[in-house]
């Protein structure tokens, strides 16, 4: 079931009510029975997959409260680890290591052919697989108590208005909030409304109606001039920065109406001044989970261990050779990553501050990395994740110098803010090529298209009504992003309810005006 | 009971501005100079009627009516099907004066846009047979402009209807030609090169068709069909050609029937050479130009010909004496 559908709105119109007549075991249990009628309107089958992560998530949490002796935490711990990325792995990497070892073994003269198994991947697997997760390091961490309720726990799992795209919610945060009754205020209904009525703006509105002109330049982008494609790209960045924080907002939004306060997810992610900053405002709940339980583990900016590292980085070598579909261009991959590896070993032995530096560098990669793989297994993702590692590597080095030199060309501070943001956006852009592009011709034929600023005449633009439209959409965002980054317009809706009723309605209207109805999935429904 | 006054607020203001603004919109539609603005003004008169998708805007019509000296109207729109067509074409036959001659390029009949027939909803307050074709192919888009005014407004269809709203639609015509990748890509094997003519997919069609050619008779306006040019070398990407040319046969006959037995010729290759033109039964002529614009500047991309082109296409029709 998605949001922007018919049987949504039945199911909700049914659900809240409900919802809020019962006390309780009685609430909690409805809650869950929702969740799953929501999860299983999509596929039933897979209902099955969510029941069972629950459980072992449960038990080992259980098990390891009681277990005080290390190695068998660990242990417990590894079970959990094992099923979850288990799943993970063999749903979305499956079909992937299927093509891509054949192709190698029919490269190298071996005969081979493809299982007729075509994995189907499940919704939102790897949202609610790393929720699970967080729950079970917790508690093997001490940092959370154990939950005994298997209603609140399963609830906590499969919470239906964040179990498919999240955000995904901290036990921390989340579990305490399942301890009493959550009752209905018309203060949370408003507010949970009012968010969710900007997040079907994002989405309906602005993500559906840019969707077509960007299909349109990456099916084929030989056939567009460069200020089309230029425009496609702009148009991407905005459809999926709105498809998913309008996701979000929805979600957060409803858990508000529903009792539950859930963090942001998204925060005007295009203003950033820089790379990190980005990754502080950009899919929230993802950047801070893989922080925690992968950046920091590994070191962080404070250094690391050859050995972490290694464990990481040998899997990563392993995917691309696989990657590389020939032997030929594996041999390649293995000598540059050599190369890579040996120069940063250089580099660290110099000083220990090098050293220091270098962990940094190869944990902001490995973190990287592995963000781009949770997306799913395809190149793109994985040198989409690799673009961004290497943006932090570089604004690290060369962050400092370019704001000296800023400082030193006497550039007024809203020019310089105005050019971070700009250099930030434009670079963000280049990586979503690859992220977008079904494979790499296409990713190259795209940039490839753009610079040769061939055709750079409005009369080039294929569906100039599309253009106009996206752009209105657009320019109507960042008005309200903009507005409410200079006079805090939230706050302003918090406090005057003439105001708060003239916003919604002119949203809605909006809506209604340039909305895309055609229940058109979200883009996140496919990691 | 203070904050639910707040919500019965945003329902009614809601609807208040929605209604208000839809009046204002529908005004603003019905007075602009976009083609079916003007026909349902009744200010569309013609000596000669044009049908198609977006290839039938290669009927530029300021160059014909300097050749022919000819009134002319254009019902083409980009992916336009032909129940949509017929629907069209009745209405504007009980808005304004009947035409001499109607053209119809019969590439139109392999798909149905679902999304274009929705956005003619915009017009549905001037037709009912208009809305009876949108509330066929897509019911909830059709009862959602009747709940809200503002959503019937909600298209592509209506934004033309802006754009064109003090200034004719008459040149609308692709003005750029094929860019060079194009030219080289035409052999390749992309979605978008791939060749999306397959003409035996819609079977209704032809019995809409059908349908066109007997209000055309019984209207006694002579109706011919066309194949407007295609970039040459993209013809061989066209599949089912044969297909098409046998159904339309049966279908503009008046001994036509809808066979859902009849034989598909998936991915058959195309022999355009076997379509001559040619002067069918009933009096209705059939003229393929599908290779007729040579020049490849003549064309903006694969299926569209550009200014350029519709002039080379329009010179071929005088010649071969279509508008007579």
């Amino acid at each position: 079931m998605i949001f922007n559908s018919l049987p949504f709105f039945v199911f909700i119109g049914i659900f809240l009510p409900l919802y809020f007549a019962l006390k309780g075991k009685a609430r909690l249990l409805l809650c869950l029975i929702g969740s799953y009628f929501f999860y299983g309107w999509w596929d039933y089958r897979f209902l099955s997959l969510v029941m069972f992560s629950t459980l072992i998530d449960y038990v080992v949490g259980l098990k390891l409260e009681k277990e005080d002796e290390d190695s068998k935490r660990k242990r417990l711990m590894l079970i959990s680890m094992v099923v979850n990325l288990g799943f993970l792995g063999f749903f979305k990497y499956f079909n992937f290591f299927q093509e891509s070892f054949i192709s190698m073994l029919n490269d190298m003269g071996m005969q081979a052919h493809p299982s007729t198994l075509k994995i189907l991947l499940p919704v939102g697997i790897s949202f609610y697989t790393f929720q699970s997760m967080s729950y079970t390091i917790d508690v093997y961490w001490r940092k959370i108590k154990v939950e005994r309720d298997f209603i609140r726990f399963a609830t906590f799992i499969s919470f239906f208005p964040q179990l498919v795209a999240g955000p995904i919610v901290r036990a921390s945060d989340f579990l305490p909030q399942f301890q009493k009754d959550r009752t209905f205020t018309w203060d949370r209904l408003i507010s949970g409304t009012g968010q969710m009525i900007w997040g079907f703006f994002k989405k309906v509105a602005i993500a559906d109606s840019l969707a077509p002109f960007v299909d349109q330049c990456f099916q084929s982008p030989e056939g567009f001039s460069s200020l089309h494609l230029l425009i496609g790209i702009i148009f991407y960045s905005f459809q999926i920065y709105c498809d998913f924080s309008g996701y979000s907002d929805i979600a957060i939004g409803l858990a508000r109406v529903m009792g539950f306060d859930f963090p942001d997810n998204f925060r005007t992610p295009y203003f950033s001044k820089n790379f990190s900053e980005f990754w502080q405002r950009w899919h929230i709940s993802l950047s801070s989970w893989l922080k925690d339980y992968l950046y920091i583990p590994l070191g962080g900016s404070r250094g690391g261990s050859f050995g972490s590292v290694f464990f990481i980085v040998m899997p990563l070598f392993m995917l691309s050779i696989f990657w590389a579909g020939s032997w030929q261009t594996a041999l390649i991959y293995l000598s540059i990553l050599a190369a890579v590896s040996f120069a940063t070993a250089i580099y660290m032995r110099k000083s220990e501050a090098n050293k220091v530096k270098g962990f940094t560098y190869m944990n902001n990669m490995v973190t990287m990395l592995l963000g781009g793989l949770w997306h799913g297994a395809n190149w793109a993702f994985y040198f989409w994740g690799f673009l961004h590692g290497m943006y932090l590597i570089v604004q690290r080095f060369l962050g400092k110098p370019f704001g000296r030199l800023m400082t030193a060309l006497r550039f007024p501070k809203f020019l310089q803010q105005g050019t971070d943001i700009l250099i930030v956006y434009f670079f963000t852009c280049f990586a979503w090529v690859f992220f977008r592009a079904p494979d790499f011709d296409v990713a190259a034929a795209y940039i490839q298209g753009i610079a040769s600023l061939e055709n750079f005449t409005p009369g080039s633009i294929v569906n100039k009504f599309w253009a106009l439209k996206g752009f209105i959409l657009i320019g109507m965002l960042l008005l309200v992003e903009i507005s409410d980054f200079k006079f805090n317009y939230s706050q302003l809706i918090q406090k005057s309810p003439a105001f708060r009723v003239a916003s919604f309605v002119i949203l809605l209207w909006i809506i209604a005006f340039f909305g895309s109805f055609g229940a058109n999935s979200f883009i996140y429904f496919q990691f | 009971m203070k904050k639910l006054y707040w919500i019965f607020a945003v329902i009614i203001l809601f609807f208040v501005g929605d209604r208000c603004g839809g009046f204002v919109l529908k005004k603003m539609v019905s007075n602009s100079e976009f083609r079916y603005s003007k026909m349902y003004r009744g200010d569309a008169d013609c000596d000669i009627l044009f049908m198609g998708n977006s290839r039938g805007l290669g009927f530029y019509q300021p160059y014909i009516e300097e050749v022919t000296g000819k009134k002319t109207f254009n019902l083409s729109y980009n992916a336009l099907p032909m129940n949509l067509g017929r629907v069209l074409l009745q209405d504007y036959l009980k808005y304004n004066k009947k035409p001499e001659l109607l053209i119809v390029d019969i590439t139109m009949m392999n798909r149905v846009d679902t999304t274009l027939i929705s956005g003619f909803n915009v017009y549905t307050p001037y037709s009912d047979s208009l809305g009876a074709i949108v509330k066929e192919h897509t019911k909830n888009v059709f009862y959602a402009g009747k709940l809200s005014h503002l959503f019937l407004h909600n298209s592509e269809i209506f934004q033309r209807a802006m754009f064109y709203y003090s200034n004719s639609d008459e040149d609308w015509i692709i003005d750029r030609v094929i860019n060079e990748n194009m030219v080289n890509a035409v052999d390749e094997q992309r979605p978008f090169y791939a060749g999306p003519f397959d003409y035996s997919t819609v079977e209704m069609m032809f019995s809409e068709l059908n349908k066109t050619v007997k209000i055309a008779k019984e209207n006694n306006i002579k109706i011919k069909l066309v194949v407007s040019p295609f970039f040459p070398p993209f013809v061989k990407k066209i599949v089912n050609f044969e297909h098409l040319q046998k159904k339309v046969k049966m279908a503009t006959g008046d001994d036509f029937h809808s066979s859902p037995f009849f034989p598909p010729f998936v991915n058959r290759a195309v022999n355009l050479d076997s379509l001559e033109n040619r002067k069918m039964s009933k009096g209705i002529g059939f003229y393929n130009y599908a290779d007729a614009v040579q020049d490849p500047t003549g064309f903006g991309d694969y299926q569209h010909v550009n200014i350029k082109g519709a002039k080379i296409y329009i010179d071929k029709m005088k010649a071969d004496g279509i508008f007579d």
